[in-house]
């Protein structure tokens, strides 16, 4: 008992992704209800209690429930029975990386703890990055943002916002971003007039029209919203409907034009 | 959930039960939790109501047997009406006693 949760712990305080599966129902010499396994995200069982023919039979239906980040009970057969196993993902924790502490980067942030994100905010300016000014957050860092960017992780829990106070940092941001791991989600916040300035840059800096339409900007789902307030609202929502449903009907899609707002 | 379980001390039993499936509208949906301590503390819930109050029968059901159960928690009969719950789905629920070690 202890090993399979101290396992499962592992897995969770490393923040990575896995699966833990139990029988539910299945034939009581074979695979008693109750036997476990708990697979990494690479789909190795690191109990070793199940059978590991059983396990090898479950793999498909392990990765798509990490996937997919939903649970499910499935039904194997196996040796001449039916096994009915319950297979729950482990979901990484999702990480908020705001890059910029300006007006949008409070709300934003307190939204971000208010729906469980582990939330990190970045800026060059120390007056902008303080725990003072970001009490609630896990993480404040004072730092250039190309510095800053280099020692973060960004894996496919992170979501990053890239709200800096001017279009030279912003591009210093995507630019790094753009040279990492791709993000769950990356979004940028500008007008549409600084964003097709920005995106024309970008391709005369040689990057591919592929890489700058992973960037969701404009930013937020089309709610209206005009204070740093609704704004945040807005970009959250949009993280939110991007974690759930793996896409966004947001600005960028819906009046936002296409690739860089044209 | 796994910080609960693994915080029971040594020798100390509890019921874990885990909906692994839901058939209409449910309070809570496959892969909610809760752990029924032997004191009658819980965890976690499983959307509360009598649905839970069922299942914590079995689960106490459970501990006494030592042998885990699959449950099957219909909403949807007149009792659960009578008690003004309104849900009218069901759930299979399944428990698995523990025992800190």
């Amino acid at each position: 008992m202890k090993q399979t949760y101290s396992l499962i712990n592992s897995i969770v305080q490393a923040n990575r992704a896995g699966a833990v599966g139990t029988v539910i129902s299945g034939s009581p010499e074979l695979c008693p209800p109750g036997t476990k396994f708990v697979a990494d995200h690479d789909g190795q069982d690191l109990l070793g209690a199940m059978d590991p023919d059983l396990f090898q039979r479950l793999q498909e239906e392990i990765f798509k429930s990490i996937k997919a980040r939903t649970p499910k009970t499935v039904e194997a057969s196996w040796q001449g029975t039916t096994i009915q196993v319950f297979i729950d993902p482990i979901i990484p924790q999702a990480r908020l990386l705001i890059l910029g502490g300006g007006h949008i980067a409070l709300p934003l942030a307190s939204l971000g703890k208010l729906v469980g994100y582990e939330v990190t905010v970045i800026d060059d300016r120390l007056s902008f990055a303080n725990p003072g000014r970001f009490p609630q957050v896990d993480h404040v860092i004072c730092e250039d943002f190309q510095k800053a960017i280099r020692s973060q992780v960004i894996d496919l829990s992170t979501y990053v916002i890239v709200v800096t106070r001017g279009h030279r940092h912003d591009r210093i941001c995507l630019e790094e971003l753009f040279a990492k791991t791709p993000a769950a989600y990356t979004g940028m916040i500008g007008s549409r007039r600084k964003i097709a300035a920005l995106f024309e840059e970008l391709r005369a800096g040689g990057w591919e029209e592929e890489v700058l339409d992973r960037v969701y900007t404009p930013i937020g789902l089309d709610i209206g919203a005009q204070t740093p307030e609704e704004i945040a609202v807005s970009i959250m929502a949009e993280i939110i409907m991007v974690n759930r449903l793996g896409y966004s009907v947001g600005l960028k899609t819906k009046g936002g034009g296409k690739k860089g707002g044209q | 959930m796994v910080e609960a379980i693994l915080g029971l001390n040594q020798g100390e039993e509890a019921a874990l039960a885990t909906i692994v499936a839901t058939k209409g509208s449910t309070p809570r949906k496959a892969g909610a939790q809760v752990l029924f301590y032997r004191d009658g503390r819980t965890a976690g819930t499983i959307g509360g109501g009598c649905g839970e109050s069922e299942v914590r029968q079995h689960a106490f059901q459970a501990l006494r047997t030592q042998k885990p159960v699959l449950v099957h928690v219909n909403l949807t009969h007149d009792i659960a009406e009578e008690d003004g719950m309104v849900c009218g789905g069901i759930m299979d629920v399944f428990i698995e006693p523990l025992q800190g070690e």
